[in-house]
Order: structure tokens, then C-alpha cells, then sequence
């Protein structure tokens, strides 16, 4: 989709004063804050939250918003750094986790349910692994192979050079293949391979 | 041996130019490590093409939009998991702790909630009668009308130190704004045979298309009672007889 003049427009229209603006631009980004948040939380009701700060937090600083970047990019590393502080809380905040009782009967305010495409064979395996990869690698491997950015895209979403990037999504899909029960080394088994061919 | 890390993950997606390609290719040849991780690497990326997208909850953004209005951060953002019974306690205790002695006071009860430093995920947010009509873009049904009652957990009314109609704003532009409000909140008492209770937010938007007032009321277990509950009621713009959809929540 061609987001880039659409997006300006409609920020344009909002800071002008048109509020319905906000609610087309939330429409036109809600669907990938939110699927970019469940991959790197794990969890329907903390993507939800963080999806929800990330909002409430591109409405509270929308003017500050000058367009060097482009408006995915700016929405994006907002995105992440709400995941980061909703991992951050949940970390400090044990109860909080438990308290949110899944066991419980399904009312009409209930988490929505899982998309059925994810328990498909195989990508069920990945989304599983995803949570058992460490979080820098997690957070690259999210944003090139499932929101499907640019190297140089996701460099200047989480300010960090891009051949730091390239490296990561590497070791993640490596870290993802390990998790996911493939391969049978385990990484000192194949340093010490490599080391041997040298 | 010094490993091209850095090209590994454009080989995988075969985005290499030539000469790179040439240079990965050279060194997988002689290093098992590396054409172990690209095959690992395959494998995961060949995985994650087939991950789908899931479906994100409608109510997002109307609950977030509300959020921002009220300059809130914490309090309404786990209504999706206050189906849990220990949450929604714990909140209705704090609420009632920090709130029900000292409703009319509203800068002593941001100074209690802010004393509480981490259980601000329950402190309340303060709000007052609604003076205006908000317009929104937003279409809702019923899950959506549902959410704008659960954001509002947590919320305590402030009672008007002057009379209310000493304060009229207009967000629909000029003078016409207020008596636009009054038209809608009649309509909106009509329609429910009398106000609930005390009208705190107006929106204009749609219902499953039809163009709507929505009406967010705090309202409380008797006549000059805290407020205890929130209702949301939607009418058709333009009959004042028909109730299209309405939720309830605990505060």
C-alpha cells in the first residue's frame, strides 16, 4: 500500500484540527502495530496494551512529528519502544500477570481469539519459537521477515547501524531454526567445526 | 577464520549482488559452520513467510482516541484483562479507597493516586461533565461501545463547583455548538427516559453505518451518589426514540 502521501495528508488534516483525521490514520496502521506487537510480546491482551500506548502516544506527540522520517518508521519505533515498556512492567508487575486469569469463562470484554492461520502446522512452531529467542534478535527478525521492512528501514527504527541489523536477522532466523528443534549442533558444536576447517 | 556475518542474511533472501554473492559462495565452500547456519537459516525464514497476520481488535483505536482525551496512560489500558476477577478488585478497592470520601476534591485525589506510585494502574482519572459534542470518524458496534464503557474504569466524576452552564465549550465551532450539545443530550434523555445519570462525554460518530450519538454517563447507586458505574448509550442522530446499542460497566 502507498502510505507515505495518505499518511501526510491525514496528519496534516488532524493538526489543522480535523479529529476524524486521527481515526483514519489508526485505522490505516492499527492491523501491523498490532501484529508487530503480538510477535514481539507473545501475548493477545499485551499486544493490545502496547498497541494502545502506541497510539495514545503518536496522538499525544503527532505535532513534534516533523516528516524526516517516514510516518511507518516514526509509528514503528514507537511501536517497540511501547513493547519494551510493556515488557518492563509486566517484569515488575508479577501479580498483574496473574491476576489475568485466562481460565476463565469468555464474556464480551475477553482478549480476542487467536487467529486460527496461526495454528496452522509449522508457522505455529515459529510463532512459539519467536518467545524463546533472545529480544535483540527478536525484535530484527519481526521487523524484516514479518512486517516485512528494509534492512536500512529497520537500522533507522531502532537507531543501530544496518550491517548490526543484517547480523542479527541472521543469528535470529539461526536462534529461530535451533528453537523451532532444527539442527542438530548445538552453537559451540559448530563453532568448534568451523574453527577446525580453518 | 573470519565469518561474512554481516552478508549471510541477503544471501538467504538471494538479494546479494554478484560479487558478494561470489564471495559468500567461496566461503561457504570451505566452512561448515556457515552453510550450517544458512540452511538453519532457510528453514526459519521459510517458517516465518508462512506466519499470518492476526486479526487486531477494533476496539483499539476508539479506546486509545478516549485515552488520549482524557491524557490518561495506564488506567484504562487492561480492560481486556479485567475479565480477571483479581484485577478488577483490586481496582474497585483502590477506587474506592482513594475516591468515594473525597469525590468534589479533585486535587487531592490526583495527590492521593500519586502517592501511590505503582499502583497508579488503578489510580483514577478525573472528569467532568461534558460541555461539548465530539466528532469522531470512528464506526462502532457493539464490542467498540463495550470498550468505551470498560476505558472508563477507574474514572471519578468532579463535581461542577459552579453551575454547570456557566461553562459551556463548543468544539462544533461557534455559539451553535452549545445548543448542538443541548439538542444531542436531550435527545439522548429522551431516548433512555431520562438521563442515567451525569453525562460525561458526547461523540458524534456511526453505528454499523448510522450516524449516532454515543453518551458516556456516570452514573450512581442513588440520587447525589458517587458514581459507581458507567453506561454508554447510542441513539440514531435524528430519532430520539430508539436506543441502538448501550453497555454498562462497573467503575
Amino acid at each position: 500500500m502507498e502510505r507515505g502521501p495518505q499518511d501526510r495528508e491525514l496528519i496534516d488534516r488532524f493538526l489543522a484540527g480535523d479529529r476524524d483525521a486521527f481515526a483514519h490514520l489508526v485505522d490505516r496502521h492499527r492491523q501491523r502495530v498490532y501484529n508487530l506487537c503480538l510477535r514481539l510480546l507473545g501475548d493477545p491482551d499485551d499486544a493490545a496494551d502496547a498497541s494502545q500506548d502506541t497510539f495514545v502516544s503518536v496522538l499525544t506527540k503527532l505535532e513534534q512529528f516533523r516528516g524526516d522520517a517516514a510516518f511507518t518508521t516514526w509509528v514503528h519505533r514507537i511501536a517497540v519502544n511501547a513493547c519494551y515498556d510493556v515488557t518492563r512492567k509486566r517484569r515488575r508487575q508479577p501479580m498483574l500477570r496473574l491476576a489475568s486469569d485466562k481460565d476463565l469463562p469468555d464474556d464480551d470484554s475477553g482478549p480476542p481469539a487467536p487467529d486460527p492461520a496461526e495454528e496452522l502446522a509449522g508457522t505455529h512452531d515459529a510463532v512459539r519459537a519467536l518467545r524463546a529467542i533472545p529480544e535483540e534478535f527478536r525484535v530484527a527478525l519481526v521487523l524484516a521477515d514479518l512486517q516485512d521492512l528494509a534492512y536500512d528501514e529497520v537500522a533507522r527504527i531502532l537507531d543501530i547501524p544496518i550491517g548490526t541489523v543484517k547480523s542479527r536477522v541472521h543469528r535470529g532466523r539461526v536462534a529461530l531454526a535451533r528453537a523451532m528443534g532444527l539442527g542438530d549442533r548445538e552453537p559451540d558444536a559448530t563453532a568448534r567445526t568451523s574453527q577446525e576447517q580453518t | 577464520m573470519t565469518h561474512p556475518d554481516d552478508l549471510l542474511a541477503e544471501y538467504v533472501d538471494g538479494a546479494l549482488a554478484e560479487g558478494e554473492r561470489a564471495v559468500v559462495e567461496g566461503h561457504l565452500a570451505r566452512c561448515a559452520r556457515c552453510r550450517d547456519q544458512v540452511e538453519l537459516a532457510r528453514a526459519a525464514r521459510a517458517a516465518l513467510a508462512g506466519v499470518g497476520d492476526a486479526a487486531a481488535p477494533e476496539a483499539i483505536g476508539a479506546v486509545a482516541i478516549a485515552r488520549a482525551r482524557r491524557g490518561r496512560t495506564d488506567a484504562a489500558r487492561t480492560w481486556y484483562r479485567w475479565g480477571g476477577v483479581a484485577a478488577g478488585i483490586a481496582a474497585a478497592v483502590a477506587v474506592t479507597a482513594l475516591l468515594l470520601p473525597k469525590v468534589g476534591s479533585g486535587s487531592d485525589l490526583r495527590a492521593a493516586s500519586a502517592e501511590n506510585g505503582p499502583a497508579a494502574a488503578a489510580s483514577p482519572q478525573i472528569v467532568g461533565p461534558a460541555t461539548s459534542i465530539e466528532s469522531q470518524a470512528t464506526n462502532y458496534d457493539p464490542d467498540s461501545v463495550t470498550a468505551i464503557a470498560q476505558s472508563y474504569r477507574g474514572t471519578a466524576l468532579k463535581v461542577a463547583a459552579e453551575p454547570r452552564a456557566a461553562t459551556p465549550a463548543a468544539t462544533e465551532g461557534d455559539s451553535s455548538g452549545f445548543s448542538a450539545f443541548s439538542s444531542a443530550s436531550a435527545c439522548l434523555g429522551r431516548a433512555s427516559a431520562g438521563a442515567p445519570g451525569e453525562l460525561v462525554h458526547l461523540i458524534r460518530a456511526r453505528y454499523r453505518g448510522t450516524p449516532a450519538y454515543i453518551g458516556v454517563y456516570l452514573v450512581g447507586p442513588g440520587a447525589d451518589q458517587p458514581a459507581d458505574s458507567v453506561r454508554v448509550l447510542v441513539v440514531p442522530i435524528g430519532s430520539c426514540s430508539t436506543i441502538l446499542s448501550s453497555a454498562a460497566a462497573k467503575l
